[in-house]
Protein backbone atom coordinates (compact mmCIF):
# COMPACT_ATOMS: atom_id res chain seq x y z
CA UNK A 1 0.00 0.00 0.00
CA UNK A 2 2.87 2.42 0.81
CA UNK A 3 4.26 2.45 -2.71
CA UNK A 4 0.84 3.13 -4.16
CA UNK A 5 0.26 5.78 -1.61
CA UNK A 6 3.46 7.50 -2.63
CA UNK A 7 2.46 7.20 -6.27
CA UNK A 8 -0.74 9.04 -5.66
CA UNK A 9 1.05 11.56 -3.55
CA UNK A 10 -1.34 11.36 -0.61
CA UNK A 11 0.21 11.73 2.77
CA UNK A 12 -0.38 8.91 5.22
CA UNK A 13 -2.58 11.08 7.40
CA UNK A 14 -4.86 11.97 4.49
CA UNK A 15 -5.23 8.27 3.73
CA UNK A 16 -5.86 7.48 7.37
CA UNK A 17 -8.52 10.17 7.41
CA UNK A 18 -10.16 8.64 4.36
CA UNK A 19 -9.96 5.21 5.94
CA UNK A 20 -11.58 6.47 9.14
CA UNK A 21 -14.24 8.18 7.04
CA UNK A 22 -14.83 4.81 5.43
CA UNK A 23 -15.39 3.29 8.88
CA UNK A 24 -17.92 5.99 9.65
CA UNK A 25 -19.62 5.31 6.33
CA UNK A 26 -19.61 1.57 7.04
CA UNK A 27 -21.35 2.14 10.36
CA UNK A 28 -23.91 4.45 8.78
CA UNK A 29 -24.40 1.95 5.97
CA UNK A 30 -24.93 -0.86 8.49
CA UNK A 31 -27.49 1.18 10.44
CA UNK A 32 -29.29 2.20 7.26
CA UNK A 33 -29.55 -1.40 6.11
CA UNK A 34 -30.78 -2.61 9.49
CA UNK A 35 -33.31 0.22 9.54
CA UNK A 36 -34.47 -0.70 6.06
CA UNK A 37 -35.49 -4.10 7.39
CA UNK A 38 -36.72 -3.12 10.84
CA UNK A 39 -38.77 -6.25 11.39
CA UNK A 40 -36.01 -8.68 10.43
CA UNK A 41 -33.42 -6.76 12.45
CA UNK A 42 -35.73 -6.52 15.44
CA UNK A 43 -36.52 -10.23 15.22
CA UNK A 44 -32.83 -11.10 15.21
CA UNK A 45 -32.26 -8.87 18.21
CA UNK A 46 -35.28 -10.36 19.96
CA UNK A 47 -33.94 -13.88 19.45
CA UNK A 48 -30.65 -12.78 20.99
CA UNK A 49 -32.46 -10.92 23.77
CA UNK A 50 -34.84 -13.78 24.54
CA UNK A 51 -32.09 -16.35 24.82
CA UNK A 52 -29.97 -14.07 26.98
CA UNK A 53 -32.78 -12.91 29.24
CA UNK A 54 -33.31 -16.24 31.00
CA UNK A 55 -29.72 -16.71 32.16
CA UNK A 56 -29.40 -13.01 32.88
CA UNK A 57 -32.49 -12.93 35.07
CA UNK A 58 -31.24 -16.04 36.79
CA UNK A 59 -27.89 -14.41 37.44
CA UNK A 60 -29.56 -11.26 38.70
CA UNK A 61 -31.84 -13.25 41.00
CA UNK A 62 -28.97 -15.26 42.39
CA UNK A 63 -26.97 -12.09 42.90
CA UNK A 64 -29.90 -10.53 44.66
CA UNK A 65 -30.40 -13.65 46.74
CA UNK A 66 -26.80 -13.41 47.82
CA UNK A 67 -27.35 -9.88 49.07
CA UNK A 68 -30.68 -10.84 50.60
CA UNK A 69 -29.05 -13.78 52.32
CA UNK A 70 -26.52 -11.47 53.88
CA UNK A 71 -29.25 -9.35 55.48
CA UNK A 72 -31.34 -12.29 56.49
CA UNK A 73 -28.52 -14.18 58.14
CA UNK A 74 -27.31 -11.28 60.27
CA UNK A 75 -28.84 -12.72 63.41
CA UNK A 76 -28.08 -16.27 62.52
CA UNK A 77 -24.51 -15.96 61.49
CA UNK A 78 -22.19 -16.12 64.41
CA UNK A 79 -18.52 -15.66 64.49
CA UNK A 80 -16.89 -17.58 67.28
CA UNK A 81 -13.55 -16.53 68.62
CA UNK A 82 -11.74 -19.30 70.52
CA UNK A 83 -9.40 -17.55 72.89
CA UNK A 84 -5.97 -18.86 73.71
CA UNK A 85 -5.80 -20.91 76.98
CA UNK A 86 -3.32 -18.36 78.34
CA UNK A 87 -5.95 -15.61 78.20
CA UNK A 88 -7.61 -15.24 81.57
CA UNK A 89 -11.11 -14.02 82.24
CA UNK A 90 -10.11 -10.38 82.88
CA UNK A 91 -8.27 -10.25 79.58
CA UNK A 92 -11.22 -11.90 77.92
CA UNK A 93 -13.59 -9.26 79.28
CA UNK A 94 -11.25 -6.47 78.18
CA UNK A 95 -11.25 -7.92 74.66
CA UNK A 96 -15.04 -8.20 74.78
CA UNK A 97 -15.36 -4.49 75.62
CA UNK A 98 -13.04 -3.59 72.77
CA UNK A 99 -14.98 -5.75 70.35
CA UNK A 100 -18.32 -4.26 71.41
CA UNK A 101 -16.96 -0.83 70.47
CA UNK A 102 -16.00 -2.03 67.00
CA UNK A 103 -18.52 -0.63 64.48
CA UNK A 104 -18.26 -3.80 62.42
CA UNK A 105 -19.67 -5.79 65.32
CA UNK A 106 -23.30 -5.52 66.34
CA UNK A 107 -23.04 -7.54 69.52
CA UNK A 108 -20.58 -9.76 71.31
CA UNK A 109 -20.90 -12.19 74.23
CA UNK A 110 -18.29 -13.91 76.29
CA UNK A 111 -18.68 -17.56 77.19
CA UNK A 112 -16.20 -18.51 79.87
CA UNK A 113 -14.89 -22.10 79.94
CA UNK A 114 -17.13 -22.80 82.96
CA UNK A 115 -20.23 -21.52 81.24
CA UNK A 116 -19.28 -23.43 78.15
CA UNK A 117 -19.06 -26.62 80.11
CA UNK A 118 -22.47 -25.94 81.66
CA UNK A 119 -24.03 -25.42 78.25
CA UNK A 120 -22.41 -28.56 76.97
CA UNK A 121 -23.75 -30.52 79.93
CA UNK A 122 -27.25 -29.18 79.36
CA UNK A 123 -27.40 -29.91 75.70
CA UNK A 124 -25.75 -33.28 75.73
CA UNK A 125 -26.79 -34.74 79.04
CA UNK A 126 -23.37 -35.96 79.87
CA UNK A 127 -23.30 -34.79 83.48
CA UNK A 128 -21.68 -37.88 84.77
CA UNK A 129 -18.95 -37.83 82.27
CA UNK A 130 -18.18 -34.17 82.80
CA UNK A 131 -17.85 -34.51 86.53
CA UNK A 132 -15.02 -36.89 85.85
CA UNK A 133 -13.05 -34.15 84.09
CA UNK A 134 -10.73 -32.41 86.46
CA UNK A 135 -9.42 -29.69 84.20
CA UNK A 136 -11.90 -27.90 82.02
CA UNK A 137 -10.60 -28.45 78.47
CA UNK A 138 -12.84 -25.80 76.92
CA UNK A 139 -11.41 -22.46 75.85
CA UNK A 140 -13.10 -19.17 76.52
CA UNK A 141 -15.24 -18.21 73.55
CA UNK A 142 -16.52 -14.84 72.34
CA UNK A 143 -19.58 -15.03 70.14
CA UNK A 144 -19.90 -12.19 67.71
CA UNK A 145 -22.87 -10.88 65.69
CA UNK A 146 -21.41 -8.94 62.86
CA UNK A 147 -23.02 -5.63 61.94
CA UNK A 148 -22.85 -6.42 58.26
CA UNK A 149 -22.45 -9.67 56.40
CA UNK A 150 -20.59 -8.19 53.51
CA UNK A 151 -17.18 -7.97 55.10
CA UNK A 152 -17.64 -11.12 57.09
CA UNK A 153 -14.61 -12.92 55.76
CA UNK A 154 -12.42 -9.88 56.24
CA UNK A 155 -13.75 -9.42 59.78
CA UNK A 156 -13.00 -13.03 60.61
CA UNK A 157 -9.47 -12.72 59.31
CA UNK A 158 -9.00 -9.51 61.25
CA UNK A 159 -10.25 -11.05 64.49
CA UNK A 160 -8.28 -14.25 63.99
CA UNK A 161 -5.14 -12.16 63.92
CA UNK A 162 -5.78 -10.68 67.42
CA UNK A 163 -3.16 -11.87 69.92
CA UNK A 164 -5.78 -13.22 72.35
CA UNK A 165 -7.50 -15.30 69.70
CA UNK A 166 -6.53 -18.85 68.88
CA UNK A 167 -8.96 -19.38 66.02
CA UNK A 168 -11.99 -17.62 64.59
CA UNK A 169 -14.76 -19.84 63.23
CA UNK A 170 -17.92 -19.00 61.43
CA UNK A 171 -20.91 -20.71 62.89
CA UNK A 172 -23.21 -20.31 59.97
CA UNK A 173 -23.23 -23.62 58.24
CA UNK A 174 -26.72 -23.28 56.83
CA UNK A 175 -25.94 -19.86 55.45
CA UNK A 176 -22.73 -21.17 54.00
CA UNK A 177 -24.53 -24.03 52.37
CA UNK A 178 -27.05 -21.66 50.82
CA UNK A 179 -24.24 -19.47 49.66
CA UNK A 180 -22.58 -22.49 48.10
CA UNK A 181 -25.83 -23.31 46.36
CA UNK A 182 -26.00 -19.78 44.97
CA UNK A 183 -22.42 -20.04 43.76
CA UNK A 184 -23.21 -23.34 42.08
CA UNK A 185 -26.26 -21.74 40.46
CA UNK A 186 -24.15 -18.86 39.21
CA UNK A 187 -21.57 -21.22 37.79
CA UNK A 188 -24.25 -23.29 36.13
CA UNK A 189 -25.72 -20.16 34.56
CA UNK A 190 -22.30 -19.13 33.31
CA UNK A 191 -21.88 -22.54 31.71
CA UNK A 192 -25.33 -22.13 30.20
CA UNK A 193 -24.26 -18.76 28.79
CA UNK A 194 -21.10 -20.27 27.38
CA UNK A 195 -23.14 -22.92 25.59
CA UNK A 196 -25.58 -20.28 24.42
CA UNK A 197 -22.87 -18.05 22.93
CA UNK A 198 -22.21 -20.17 19.82
CA UNK A 199 -25.94 -20.52 19.22
CA UNK A 200 -26.29 -16.73 19.34
CA UNK A 201 -23.30 -16.37 17.03
CA UNK A 202 -25.02 -18.69 14.57
CA UNK A 203 -28.24 -16.65 14.75
CA UNK A 204 -26.40 -13.41 14.09
CA UNK A 205 -24.19 -15.03 11.48
CA UNK A 206 -27.27 -16.23 9.64
CA UNK A 207 -28.77 -12.74 9.64
CA UNK A 208 -25.52 -11.42 8.19
CA UNK A 209 -25.43 -14.22 5.63
CA UNK A 210 -28.94 -13.35 4.44
CA UNK A 211 -27.98 -9.69 4.26
CA UNK A 212 -24.99 -10.63 2.13
CA UNK A 213 -27.20 -12.79 -0.07
CA UNK A 214 -29.51 -9.83 -0.64
CA UNK A 215 -26.49 -7.73 -1.52
CA UNK A 216 -24.98 -10.28 -3.89
CA UNK A 217 -25.43 -7.89 -6.82
CA UNK A 218 -23.54 -5.16 -4.99
CA UNK A 219 -20.86 -7.56 -3.76
CA UNK A 220 -20.25 -8.75 -7.32
CA UNK A 221 -19.92 -5.20 -8.57
CA UNK A 222 -17.53 -4.29 -5.75
CA UNK A 223 -15.42 -7.33 -6.53
CA UNK A 224 -15.30 -6.32 -10.19
CA UNK A 225 -14.05 -2.83 -9.50
CA UNK A 226 -11.37 -4.18 -7.18
CA UNK A 227 -12.78 -3.91 -3.66
CA UNK A 228 -10.95 -6.10 -1.17
CA UNK A 229 -12.86 -8.62 0.93
CA UNK A 230 -12.07 -6.47 3.95
CA UNK A 231 -13.82 -3.49 2.33
CA UNK A 232 -16.89 -5.54 1.42
CA UNK A 233 -16.98 -7.09 4.86
CA UNK A 234 -16.63 -3.93 6.91
CA UNK A 235 -20.27 -2.77 6.87
CA UNK A 236 -21.31 -6.33 7.70
CA UNK A 237 -19.04 -6.36 10.75
CA UNK A 238 -20.74 -3.17 11.87
CA UNK A 239 -24.13 -4.82 11.29
CA UNK A 240 -22.97 -7.68 13.53
CA UNK A 241 -21.81 -5.24 16.20
CA UNK A 242 -25.13 -3.38 16.08
CA UNK A 243 -27.09 -6.65 16.27
CA UNK A 244 -25.01 -7.79 19.24
CA UNK A 245 -25.36 -4.43 20.98
CA UNK A 246 -29.10 -4.19 20.34
CA UNK A 247 -29.67 -7.79 21.42
CA UNK A 248 -27.80 -7.46 24.70
CA UNK A 249 -29.33 -4.08 25.53
CA UNK A 250 -32.78 -5.49 24.83
CA UNK A 251 -32.08 -8.50 27.03
CA UNK A 252 -30.88 -6.21 29.85
CA UNK A 253 -34.16 -4.37 29.54
CA UNK A 254 -36.17 -7.60 29.56
CA UNK A 255 -34.20 -8.90 32.53
CA UNK A 256 -34.90 -5.70 34.44
CA UNK A 257 -38.61 -6.08 33.70
CA UNK A 258 -38.51 -9.71 34.79
CA UNK A 259 -36.75 -8.78 38.02
CA UNK A 260 -39.27 -6.04 38.76
CA UNK A 261 -42.14 -8.46 38.23
CA UNK A 262 -40.45 -10.99 40.48
CA UNK A 263 -39.98 -8.42 43.23
CA UNK A 264 -43.57 -7.25 42.94
CA UNK A 265 -44.89 -10.80 43.00
CA UNK A 266 -42.76 -11.54 46.07
CA UNK A 267 -43.99 -8.39 47.79
CA UNK A 268 -47.63 -9.30 47.11
CA UNK A 269 -47.05 -12.54 48.98
CA UNK A 270 -45.50 -10.60 51.81
CA UNK A 271 -42.24 -12.29 51.16
CA UNK A 272 -39.31 -9.99 51.46
CA UNK A 273 -36.09 -11.79 50.97
CA UNK A 274 -34.42 -8.52 50.13
CA UNK A 275 -34.39 -9.23 46.41
CA UNK A 276 -33.74 -6.01 44.55
CA UNK A 277 -34.96 -5.08 41.12
CA UNK A 278 -31.61 -3.69 40.07
CA UNK A 279 -29.25 -5.65 37.89
CA UNK A 280 -25.77 -6.38 39.13
CA UNK A 281 -23.08 -4.36 37.37
CA UNK A 282 -21.51 -7.61 36.31
CA UNK A 283 -24.24 -8.00 33.69
CA UNK A 284 -23.05 -4.79 32.00
CA UNK A 285 -20.08 -6.89 30.93
CA UNK A 286 -22.45 -8.74 28.64
CA UNK A 287 -22.72 -5.66 26.41
CA UNK A 288 -19.15 -5.78 25.09
CA UNK A 289 -19.39 -9.57 24.99
CA UNK A 290 -22.51 -9.27 22.81
CA UNK A 291 -20.81 -6.77 20.51
CA UNK A 292 -17.71 -8.93 20.13
CA UNK A 293 -19.89 -11.98 19.52
CA UNK A 294 -21.78 -10.09 16.80
CA UNK A 295 -18.58 -9.00 15.08
CA UNK A 296 -17.14 -12.51 15.25
CA UNK A 297 -20.32 -14.00 13.82
CA UNK A 298 -20.39 -11.44 11.00
CA UNK A 299 -16.74 -12.07 10.26
CA UNK A 300 -17.20 -15.81 10.03
CA UNK A 301 -20.40 -15.60 7.99
CA UNK A 302 -18.94 -13.12 5.54
CA UNK A 303 -15.63 -14.96 5.25
CA UNK A 304 -17.54 -18.04 4.18
CA UNK A 305 -20.04 -16.22 2.00
CA UNK A 306 -18.03 -13.57 0.11
CA UNK A 307 -15.86 -16.26 -1.44
CA UNK A 308 -18.95 -18.00 -2.73
CA UNK A 309 -20.23 -14.88 -4.48
CA UNK A 310 -18.24 -14.65 -7.68
CA UNK A 311 -18.29 -11.76 -10.10
CA UNK A 312 -20.23 -12.48 -13.26
CA UNK B 1 -0.53 -3.97 -23.01
CA UNK B 2 -2.84 -6.94 -23.34
CA UNK B 3 -1.34 -10.18 -24.60
CA UNK B 4 -3.06 -13.54 -25.12
CA UNK B 5 -0.82 -16.57 -25.70
CA UNK B 6 -2.64 -19.60 -27.11
CA UNK B 7 -5.58 -19.12 -24.80
CA UNK B 8 -8.39 -21.66 -24.80
CA UNK B 9 -11.45 -21.64 -22.64
CA UNK B 10 -13.80 -24.58 -22.33
CA UNK B 11 -16.87 -24.60 -20.10
CA UNK B 12 -17.89 -27.64 -18.08
CA UNK B 13 -20.73 -28.42 -20.51
CA UNK B 14 -18.04 -29.16 -23.09
CA UNK B 15 -18.77 -26.01 -24.99
CA UNK B 16 -15.50 -24.45 -26.13
CA UNK B 17 -15.72 -20.67 -26.06
CA UNK B 18 -12.18 -19.82 -27.14
CA UNK B 19 -9.80 -21.92 -29.19
CA UNK B 20 -6.10 -21.19 -29.21
CA UNK B 21 -6.44 -17.41 -29.26
CA UNK B 22 -3.29 -15.32 -29.48
CA UNK B 23 -3.02 -11.58 -29.94
CA UNK B 24 -1.15 -8.60 -28.63
CA UNK B 25 -2.65 -5.19 -28.00
CA UNK B 26 0.04 -2.58 -27.27
CA UNK B 27 -0.58 -0.02 -24.55
CA UNK B 28 -2.52 3.05 -25.61
CA UNK B 29 -4.22 1.41 -28.59
CA UNK B 30 -7.90 1.07 -29.28
CA UNK B 31 -9.19 -2.11 -30.84
CA UNK B 32 -12.67 -3.38 -31.67
CA UNK B 33 -13.47 -6.98 -30.96
CA UNK B 34 -16.18 -8.14 -33.33
CA UNK B 35 -17.91 -11.33 -34.31
CA UNK B 36 -21.37 -12.87 -34.15
CA UNK B 37 -23.09 -13.51 -30.83
CA UNK B 38 -21.69 -16.53 -29.10
CA UNK B 39 -18.34 -16.24 -30.87
CA UNK B 40 -16.56 -15.82 -27.54
CA UNK B 41 -16.21 -12.02 -27.29
CA UNK B 42 -17.54 -11.83 -23.73
CA UNK B 43 -15.46 -14.79 -22.66
CA UNK B 44 -12.32 -13.15 -23.98
CA UNK B 45 -13.04 -9.94 -22.10
CA UNK B 46 -13.88 -11.78 -18.89
CA UNK B 47 -10.51 -13.50 -18.90
CA UNK B 48 -8.70 -10.17 -18.51
CA UNK B 49 -10.01 -9.06 -15.08
CA UNK B 50 -9.91 -12.68 -13.89
CA UNK B 51 -13.66 -13.12 -13.81
CA UNK B 52 -12.86 -16.35 -15.64
CA UNK B 53 -9.62 -18.26 -15.90
CA UNK B 54 -8.39 -19.81 -19.14
CA UNK B 55 -8.43 -23.59 -19.51
CA UNK B 56 -5.03 -23.34 -21.17
CA UNK B 57 -2.70 -20.63 -22.36
CA UNK B 58 -1.58 -17.39 -20.75
CA UNK B 59 -3.03 -13.92 -20.41
CA UNK B 60 -0.43 -11.20 -19.82
CA UNK B 61 -1.32 -7.67 -18.79
CA UNK B 62 1.56 -5.20 -18.96
CA UNK B 63 3.88 -8.19 -19.04
CA UNK B 64 2.46 -9.89 -15.95
CA UNK B 65 1.00 -13.38 -16.27
CA UNK B 66 -2.24 -12.75 -14.42
CA UNK B 67 -2.84 -16.47 -13.97
CA UNK B 68 0.01 -16.36 -11.46
CA UNK B 69 -1.41 -13.48 -9.43
CA UNK B 70 -2.05 -14.39 -5.81
CA UNK B 71 -5.73 -14.13 -4.85
CA UNK B 72 -5.08 -11.18 -2.55
CA UNK B 73 -3.50 -9.20 -5.41
CA UNK B 74 -6.51 -9.54 -7.69
CA UNK B 75 -8.45 -6.59 -6.19
CA UNK B 76 -5.44 -4.30 -6.72
CA UNK B 77 -5.06 -5.60 -10.25
CA UNK B 78 -8.73 -5.03 -11.09
CA UNK B 79 -8.51 -1.41 -9.99
CA UNK B 80 -6.33 -0.69 -13.00
CA UNK B 81 -9.02 -1.95 -15.39
CA UNK B 82 -12.20 -0.10 -16.23
CA UNK B 83 -15.09 -2.43 -17.02
CA UNK B 84 -18.10 -1.41 -19.04
CA UNK B 85 -20.74 -4.03 -19.71
CA UNK B 86 -23.91 -3.87 -21.71
CA UNK B 87 -25.88 -3.86 -18.48
CA UNK B 88 -24.95 -0.63 -16.64
CA UNK B 89 -24.87 -2.52 -13.34
CA UNK B 90 -25.56 0.53 -11.18
CA UNK B 91 -26.60 0.34 -7.53
CA UNK B 92 -30.13 1.67 -7.25
CA UNK B 93 -29.86 2.71 -3.61
CA UNK B 94 -26.96 5.06 -4.38
CA UNK B 95 -27.09 8.40 -6.18
CA UNK B 96 -25.37 8.88 -9.53
CA UNK B 97 -22.53 10.64 -7.71
CA UNK B 98 -22.07 7.80 -5.22
CA UNK B 99 -22.20 5.18 -7.96
CA UNK B 100 -19.41 6.90 -9.86
CA UNK B 101 -17.46 7.42 -6.62
CA UNK B 102 -17.39 3.70 -5.75
CA UNK B 103 -14.03 2.86 -7.40
CA UNK B 104 -12.45 5.76 -5.48
CA UNK B 105 -14.17 4.88 -2.21
CA UNK B 106 -12.79 1.36 -2.25
CA UNK B 107 -9.32 2.86 -2.58
CA UNK B 108 -9.94 5.30 0.28
CA UNK B 109 -9.48 8.45 -1.74
CA UNK B 110 -9.89 11.63 0.30
CA UNK B 111 -13.31 13.20 0.10
CA UNK B 112 -12.29 16.34 -1.79
CA UNK B 113 -10.35 14.49 -4.43
CA UNK B 114 -13.19 11.98 -4.81
CA UNK B 115 -15.65 14.81 -5.41
CA UNK B 116 -13.34 16.53 -7.88
CA UNK B 117 -12.74 13.37 -9.89
CA UNK B 118 -16.36 12.24 -9.85
CA UNK B 119 -17.50 15.64 -11.15
CA UNK B 120 -14.80 15.59 -13.85
CA UNK B 121 -15.93 12.12 -14.97
CA UNK B 122 -19.61 13.11 -14.94
CA UNK B 123 -18.75 16.24 -16.89
CA UNK B 124 -17.02 14.12 -19.54
CA UNK B 125 -20.16 12.05 -20.10
CA UNK B 126 -22.42 15.12 -19.91
CA UNK B 127 -24.23 14.23 -16.70
CA UNK B 128 -22.82 16.77 -14.28
CA UNK B 129 -26.31 18.11 -13.56
CA UNK B 130 -27.66 14.65 -12.65
CA UNK B 131 -25.27 13.77 -9.83
CA UNK B 132 -28.01 13.69 -7.20
CA UNK B 133 -30.40 11.56 -9.28
CA UNK B 134 -30.99 7.87 -8.63
CA UNK B 135 -30.15 5.45 -11.44
CA UNK B 136 -33.84 4.53 -11.79
CA UNK B 137 -34.67 8.12 -12.71
CA UNK B 138 -32.28 8.01 -15.67
CA UNK B 139 -32.85 6.85 -19.22
CA UNK B 140 -30.98 3.80 -20.56
CA UNK B 141 -28.49 5.99 -22.34
CA UNK B 142 -27.86 8.09 -19.23
CA UNK B 143 -27.38 4.97 -17.14
CA UNK B 144 -24.81 3.69 -19.59
CA UNK B 145 -22.99 7.00 -19.44
CA UNK B 146 -22.92 6.78 -15.62
CA UNK B 147 -21.47 3.31 -16.05
CA UNK B 148 -18.77 4.75 -18.33
CA UNK B 149 -18.01 7.57 -15.87
CA UNK B 150 -17.60 4.95 -13.12
CA UNK B 151 -15.24 2.89 -15.30
CA UNK B 152 -13.08 5.93 -16.04
CA UNK B 153 -13.09 7.80 -12.74
CA UNK B 154 -10.11 5.96 -11.24
CA UNK B 155 -8.08 6.59 -14.44
CA UNK B 156 -7.53 2.96 -15.41
CA UNK B 157 -4.80 2.14 -17.91
CA UNK B 158 -7.06 -0.39 -19.64
CA UNK B 159 -10.78 -0.13 -20.41
CA UNK B 160 -12.77 -3.16 -21.49
CA UNK B 161 -16.23 -2.62 -22.92
CA UNK B 162 -18.65 -5.44 -23.76
CA UNK B 163 -21.39 -4.30 -26.13
CA UNK B 164 -21.45 -0.86 -24.50
CA UNK B 165 -23.94 0.48 -27.02
CA UNK B 166 -26.09 -2.61 -27.21
CA UNK B 167 -29.22 -1.03 -25.74
CA UNK B 168 -28.83 2.44 -27.16
CA UNK B 169 -30.19 4.24 -30.18
CA UNK B 170 -27.64 5.03 -32.92
CA UNK B 171 -27.11 8.65 -31.95
CA UNK B 172 -26.34 7.82 -28.30
CA UNK B 173 -24.16 4.94 -29.42
CA UNK B 174 -22.12 7.31 -31.54
CA UNK B 175 -21.76 9.68 -28.57
CA UNK B 176 -20.42 6.90 -26.42
CA UNK B 177 -17.95 5.77 -29.05
CA UNK B 178 -16.73 9.37 -29.27
CA UNK B 179 -16.17 9.39 -25.52
CA UNK B 180 -14.12 6.22 -25.92
CA UNK B 181 -11.93 7.69 -28.65
CA UNK B 182 -11.33 10.73 -26.43
CA UNK B 183 -10.11 8.50 -23.65
CA UNK B 184 -7.98 6.52 -26.02
CA UNK B 185 -6.46 9.79 -27.17
CA UNK B 186 -5.53 10.40 -23.53
CA UNK B 187 -3.50 7.17 -23.55
CA UNK B 188 -5.98 4.55 -22.27
CA UNK B 189 -5.82 1.10 -23.87
CA UNK B 190 -9.32 0.29 -25.10
CA UNK B 191 -10.72 -3.09 -26.06
CA UNK B 192 -14.31 -2.77 -27.18
CA UNK B 193 -16.43 -5.79 -28.03
CA UNK B 194 -19.35 -5.01 -30.28
CA UNK B 195 -21.28 -6.40 -33.19
CA UNK B 196 -22.37 -2.96 -34.35
CA UNK B 197 -20.26 -3.07 -37.49
CA UNK B 198 -21.95 -0.06 -39.04
CA UNK B 199 -21.08 2.04 -36.02
CA UNK B 200 -17.43 1.07 -35.75
CA UNK B 201 -16.83 1.51 -39.45
CA UNK B 202 -16.90 5.25 -38.68
CA UNK B 203 -13.86 4.90 -36.45
CA UNK B 204 -10.33 4.32 -37.49
CA UNK B 205 -9.34 1.45 -35.25
CA UNK B 206 -8.19 -2.11 -35.96
CA UNK B 207 -10.61 -4.99 -35.56
CA UNK B 208 -10.11 -8.39 -34.03
CA UNK B 209 -12.76 -10.80 -35.17
CA UNK B 210 -13.80 -13.92 -33.31
CA UNK B 211 -15.60 -16.69 -35.15
CA UNK B 212 -16.49 -19.86 -33.30
CA UNK B 213 -13.84 -19.16 -30.75
CA UNK B 214 -11.01 -18.49 -33.18
CA UNK B 215 -9.32 -15.16 -33.74
CA UNK B 216 -9.07 -13.44 -37.09
CA UNK B 217 -7.17 -10.22 -37.46
CA UNK B 218 -8.57 -7.55 -39.78
CA UNK B 219 -7.35 -4.07 -40.73
CA UNK B 220 -4.61 -4.27 -38.13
Amino acid sequence: MDARQAQRGHSGSVRLGAWLTHHGESLRDALRRLARRPLGSLLSMLVIAASLTIPMTLLATLHSARIGLAGWSNEAALLQLYLKPSVDEAEGRALLTRLKNDPAIADARLITPEKGLEQLAQTHAIDGLLSEIKNNPLPAVIEIHPADMKGLDALRDHLAALPEVETARMDSEAVERLRGLISAGEQLTMIFLAILAPALAITMGNTIRLELERRAHEVRLLQLIGATHAFIRRPLLYSGAVLGLGGTLLSLLLSMLAMRMLVEAAARHGWDMGIQDTLPNMLLLLIPVGVILGITAAWLASALQIRRIRPT
Amino acid sequence: MIQFERVSKAYPNDQTALKDVSFRLPAGRMVFLTGPSGAGKSTLLRLIPQIERPTSGKVLINGTDIGRLAAWRIPQFRRRIGLIFQNPNLLDELSVFDNVALPLRIQHYPREETARRVRAALDKVGLLDREKARPMELSGGEQQRVNIARALVAKPSIVLADEPTGNLDPELALDIMRIFTEFNAAGVTMLIATHALGLISQFDAPRLTLREGRMHLENA
